[in-house]
């Protein structure tokens, strides 16, 4: 059974090509696999065939099932024109593909495959608000309409790693194959240093404690929310340190609010960084903050990081997070009180390097469940049976 | 078979978290005058993107314009969309954002006039607030107008090429329900 895989790669900046690179190892290990990408300088082309999307329709007839990974952005445009030509199993890694499709048609001066689009996605009412949207006179409905249905109709079967994308998918076609496969934990890197060397490497004071986020700054990661959580924690603990380790995307500024809230000189914006720094960082954390509101469920390979490390990590109490076990994460609700509670469950983790601990157990226990092995056993199950 | 011991101390130790920040609430602590100066900055704003949305007198938009040197209405225009998506994301984005803080702002001083009567229930009350409905059926029904009347705002801002006055108009309504919810509860 020989498999054609249609994905970002890395450099590209998406969690999906980083999903990406680590299932194929274990793919490949149980089913010859051939990678169809636009990203051709990935570094994966030196294990794997690499060829680009466009030369599938003449190579087709070679394999014998086909695995689409579609995700809510510009990334996604050519593998969603194979997947509507050729159908085959579908990874879908957001709960809404509006984002995406607005990209591809308005954003590109193509209004009548918009409202085609909606039209076909939501109906009549999907044509009424693409054609108000087309005039100017109403927002996207991003979430409201999600455009889920080509590529569930396509789909021979949809693989969705949360409760939320799978109810998005069953609220779309009652009767569409779906397929439930748990994000897989990243394999935890060892510790490159010692705790106090990476302190120095990285000019951090030598007895602190680290909060900190991950991922890129972008609308839904409530960057406000976190770092006013964190300048009411860091009121009562002096030693305390933040740093968010990510790109920060378009014009989302955060000096004026970090100068406001007086904490500039605790607080450190490292940009995009490689993977090993990555997870530097990520072993110098005492609690980590990954928050995300709105959400159409999709997973975070941050957090499963995270997990893998034993890391105490908050989250929001929405979409896939709150999927999460108890005991596993803290979860808060967005809204009302949640900068006080988060800065709450800073104290309190920081207060009782006990709870800390039974926190960082169960995280591993959760991630250790989910390795990237078994989740290539269950890919192969789903592809033989579809 | 019991629960894990690991998972109950962690429960422990964050349900601690939530009643110690319930009695501080309870003392007095009031942050909805935090939100109050943003929301204020934010309605200006979102009156004149809609101002400049909705293609309203030019005058009206002049302190927006003013520091950019373009030739022609048509030309400015386009410019300030830019520099306001720029500055703020899509609308939609934007929107979306002062939504969010008006329905936390007027939810907050409806919580505020509610407050925990007795130590022994502020636990109970604090949590209950944190519901997106409250377990109060009057509070509760009157939150789940208002979040109607914030989602109706925000859907009609665009829809109805809403003007600054019918924006003006729309806040002082929600402003006289927090009023009325005021006077009721006392």
């Amino acid at each position: 059974m020989k498999l054609a895989y249609f994905s970002p790669l890395p450099p590209a900046a998406t969690g999906v090509a980083d999903y990406s690179a680590t299932l194929l190892g274990a793919l490949a290990r149980q089913m010859p696999v051939e990678i169809f990408s636009d990203d051709a300088r990935s570094p994966l082309s030196q294990q794997f065939p690499v060829r680009p999307i466009a030369e599938f329709a003449a190579r087709a007839k070679h394999y014998d099932r086909r695995l689409y990974h579609l995700g809510n952005s510009a990334h996604y445009g050519a593998i969603f024109d194979t997947l509507v030509q050729f159908p085959g199993a579908v990874v879908l890694h957001d709960g809404t593909l509006h984002h995406f499709f607005v990209d591809r048609t308005l954003h590109r001066g193509n209004a009548h495959s918009y409202v085609r689009e909606m039209s076909y996605a939501h109906g009549g009412d999907g044509y009424d608000t693409a054609q108000a949207i087309v005039r100017g006179a109403f927002i996207y409905p991003f979430y409201k309409f999600p455009l889920l249905r080509r590529a569930v109709d396509a789909a021979t079967i949809t693989v969705a790693h949360s409760e939320t994308i799978r109810a998005a998918v069953v609220s779309e076609r009652a009767d569409a194959r779906i397929a439930r496969i748990d994000h897989f934990a990243f394999p935890a890197p060892p510790r490159r240093a010692a705790r106090s060397t990476l302190l120095e490497k990285f000019r951090l004071p030598r007895e602190t404690f680290i909060v900190a986020a991950f991922g890129s700054i972008a609308y839904g990661k409530r960057a406000e929310v976190t770092l006013r959580a964190f300048a009411q924690f860091a009121r009562e603990h002096p030693s305390a340190q933040f740093v968010w380790v990510g790109a920060r995307v378009g014009e989302h500024d955060l000096s004026p609010l970090v100068q406001e809230l007086g904490i500039k000189s605790r607080v450190r914006f490292t940009g995009r960084v490689d993977q090993a720094t990555l997870y530097d960082y990520m072993h110098l954390t005492d609690v980590a903050i990954n928050l995300r509101f709105p959400t159409s469920g999709e997973a975070s390979g941050i957090v499963m990081r995270l997990l893998a490390l034993g890391v105490p990590t908050i989250v929001s109490d929405a979409g896939w997070y709150a999927e999460l076990p108890r005991g596993v994460v803290a979860r808060v609700p967005a809204g009302v009180g949640e900068v006080n509670l988060i800065a709450a469950y800073l104290h309190a983790l920081a207060s009782n390097s006990s709870a800390r601990d039974s926190m960082g157990a169960l995280a591993r226990e959760y991630a250790e469940a989910r390795g990237v092995e078994r989740a290539a056993e269950e890919y192969v199950r789903v592809l033989r049976d579809n | 078979m019991g629960a894990d011991p690991r998972v109950l101390k962690v429960e422990a130790a964050l349900r601690q978290a939530r009643e110690r920040l319930a009695v501080s609430s309870a003392e007095g602590s009031d942050d909805a005058a935090l939100y109050l100066p943003h929301l204020q900055r934010s309605l200006k704003i979102v009156q004149r993107y809609a101002a400049v949305e909705s293609d309203a007198p030019f005058v009206s938009q002049l302190p927006l314009i003013a520091p950019l040197v373009v030739r022609g209405k048509t030309f400015a225009r386009r410019v300030l969309r830019g520099s306001l998506r720029g500055a703020f994301g899509s609308q939609a984005e934007f929107n979306a954002a002062v939504a969010e803080i008006l329905f936390e702002f007027t939810r907050r001083a409806a919580v505020a006039q509610n407050p925990p009567p007795t130590p022994a229930n502020r636990v109970n009350s604090f949590e209950a607030t944190c519901q997106p409905d409250s377990r109060d059926p009057v509070l509760g029904a009157v939150l789940r107008d208002l979040m109607q009347e914030i989602a109706a705002l925000r859907e009609s801002t665009r829809a109805a090429n809403l003007s600054a006055a019918e924006a003006e108009r729309a806040v002082a309504e929600l402003r006289r329900e927090l009023e009325q919810l005021k006077h009721s509860a006392e």
